[in-house]
């Protein structure tokens, strides 16, 4: 029987682990949380409404898939306090790390376009103009990293990763019959056979699921929170947290209009949650403000980490404890990317749409390198040590990242040229 | 105003050569890969290059096609 020494001990073991797990919690969870972007957040009510409850088993597959390759750039990160460009120009020599850092600056770029095609959708639902909305959000946006502190930065960027739950409350709100949503996240199906409509659904899943800042933005922010090898397993467990935030808020979204709209054909999230207003005006308020803030939180991630794969390679001084006149060419790449990205939104005739596909593809001439090189990079011993990529590891990430690469690959030429898949 | 023209002009190649001397710069501390180059990376990096190159022959492909469609060819 346990003495109460015994007892006491344990307490303050499992106290420590969740002060120290708190203290090292926010690039994990905030990167897949901000995975669902506002082009995730449109993908999955895309998918609610086209099949149902049909597709939540893949949507739960694709969790464990994000740890995995996330969890290697923690590692990555703790190990050699390298952002993952400045880790490519050094491992792979200057080609593969120009190419990389051009390649993310345009990704990134267009990728934030959609977060404010997003936002101002998003806004624009309760009357607010365009240019009201994105002056707001930039205003935030540099307001936020202008504090000089990362902690400040993370603490209110899991905030607003908090609010992104809000599709919890959504889904339960529209009563979905429980018996036919555990059924849909258990049983794996292909509703109507696996034709090229699915496949294209499938596709988009997991390209937003998988994105290339991703890599980049978790390194880099790993190296600016100051982590060491020694806090590798709590920064496994974030990881782990945000995958599983990640899949539950693409679930009850999905959820969400896979109970209202099912059988509807929705285009984007904004679209849908203008739908469910006549039918539950609550509904579609929260789909809303989850819209905005999915596109809030990507804008905000995704120019981050450009300017810090860009600072690491060019030498500026890039950590968000630095002020604007410590390291201003960092600053000024944000806002640079984020004002000339707002602005192209409020173009008139501006090919919106264009841009959206054109993400897709371009995220395709990168997201491969960018994985293949970290796997190289977790293999190698004199880089990794101790931490390099067990047999277990490598077997299952290289398999992770043969089939990304063959279905992101399947989905950009799919976008390209979309009679292939008729 | 010839003269503020050519000032202006001068900054310019002068902010023009400082980010040439930095490329170069970069690309001389970074000249030799630090990875170990064995035959399964060398392949890796070769078969990247063969599917960058396919990648951008289908974006070409594509906009090719755009173009022809819109009469501009």
């Amino acid at each position: 029987m346990a003495s109460v020494s015994d007892l006491y001990y344990n307490y303050r073991r499992v106290i420590k682990a969740i002060v120290t797990y708190l203290m090292i919690a926010g690039p994990g969870l905030i990167v897949m949380i901000a995975d669902n972007d506002a082009g995730g957040i449109t993908t999955y009510a895309a998918t609610g409404a086209k099949y149902g409850y049909n597709l939540l088993w893949f949507l739960i597959i694709l969790g464990p898939v994000a740890y995995i390759v996330q969890e290697m750039t923690v590692r990555l990160g703790a190990v050699t306090k390298r952002g993952h460009a400045e880790a490519i120009f050094d491992a792979f020599g200057s080609f593969w790390g120009w190419f990389s850092l051009f390649d993310l600056g345009l990704t990134d770029w267009l990728t934030l376009i959609t977060e404010f095609i997003g936002m101002t959708a998003a806004a624009s639902i309760f009357g607010i103009p365009p240019i009201i909305t994105i002056v707001v959000v930039l205003i935030i946006m540099w307001a936020m990293v202008l504090g000089g502190k990362y902690w400040t930065w993370e603490k209110i960027m899991l905030a607003f990763c908090a609010l992104n739950l809000v599709f919890i409350p959504a889904a339960i709100m529209v009563h979905p019959d429980i018996s036919a949503v555990i059924k849909g996240a258990t049983i794996p199906n292909f509703p109507g056979g696996l034709n090229g409509e699915l496949l294209f659904f499938l596709m988009a899943n997991i390209g937003t699921t998988i994105a290339p800042w991703m890599i980049f933005f978790q390194q880099s922010s790993v190296v600016d929170k100051g982590m060491k090898e020694k806090d590798i397993p709590f920064g496994k467990l974030d990881t782990a947290m945000g995958a599983v935030f990640t899949i539950l808020i693409a679930v009850f979204c999905v959820i969400v209009t896979g109970t209202l709209l099912y059988g509807a054909k929705v285009d984007s999230a904004a679209q849908a949650a203008q739908e469910l207003m006549p039918i539950n005006p609550w509904v579609g308020t929260m789909l809303a403000i989850g819209l905005f803030d999915a596109g809030l939180i990507g804008a905000i991630c995704i120019s981050l980490a450009s300017s810090w794969a860009w600072g690491e390679v060019v030498g500026w001084a890039h950590s968000l404890n630095h002020g604007s006149a410590q390291a201003p060419g960092f600053y000024l790449f944000y806002f640079l990317t984020s004002t000339t990205a707002a602005a192209v939104v409020l173009i008139p005739g501006a090919p919106l749409v264009l841009i959206t596909l054109f993400v897709q593809v371009i995220a395709v001439t990168l997201l491969p390198a960018a994985m293949v090189f970290l796997i190289i990079l977790l293999n190698d011993e004199e880089i990794m040590g101790k931490y390099k990529n067990t047999l277990f590891q490598n077997i299952l990430g290289g398999l992770i990242v043969l089939s990304l690469i063959i279905l992101s690959t399947l989905y950009a030429v799919s976008t390209l040229f979309p009679e292939l898949l008729k | 105003m010839l003269d503020f023209v050519f000032e202006k002009y001068r900054d310019m190649k002068g902010f023009m050569q400082d980010m040439v001397d930095r490329v170069r710069e970069i690309n001389e501390k970074y000249k030799t890969p630090r990875v170990k180059m064995n035959r399964w990376v060398s392949a890796v990096l070769l078969l990247l290059r063969l599917y960058l190159l396919c990648l951008v022959l289908l974006l070409v492909f594509k906009f090719y096609t755009i173009i022809k469609g819109n009469g501009l060819i």
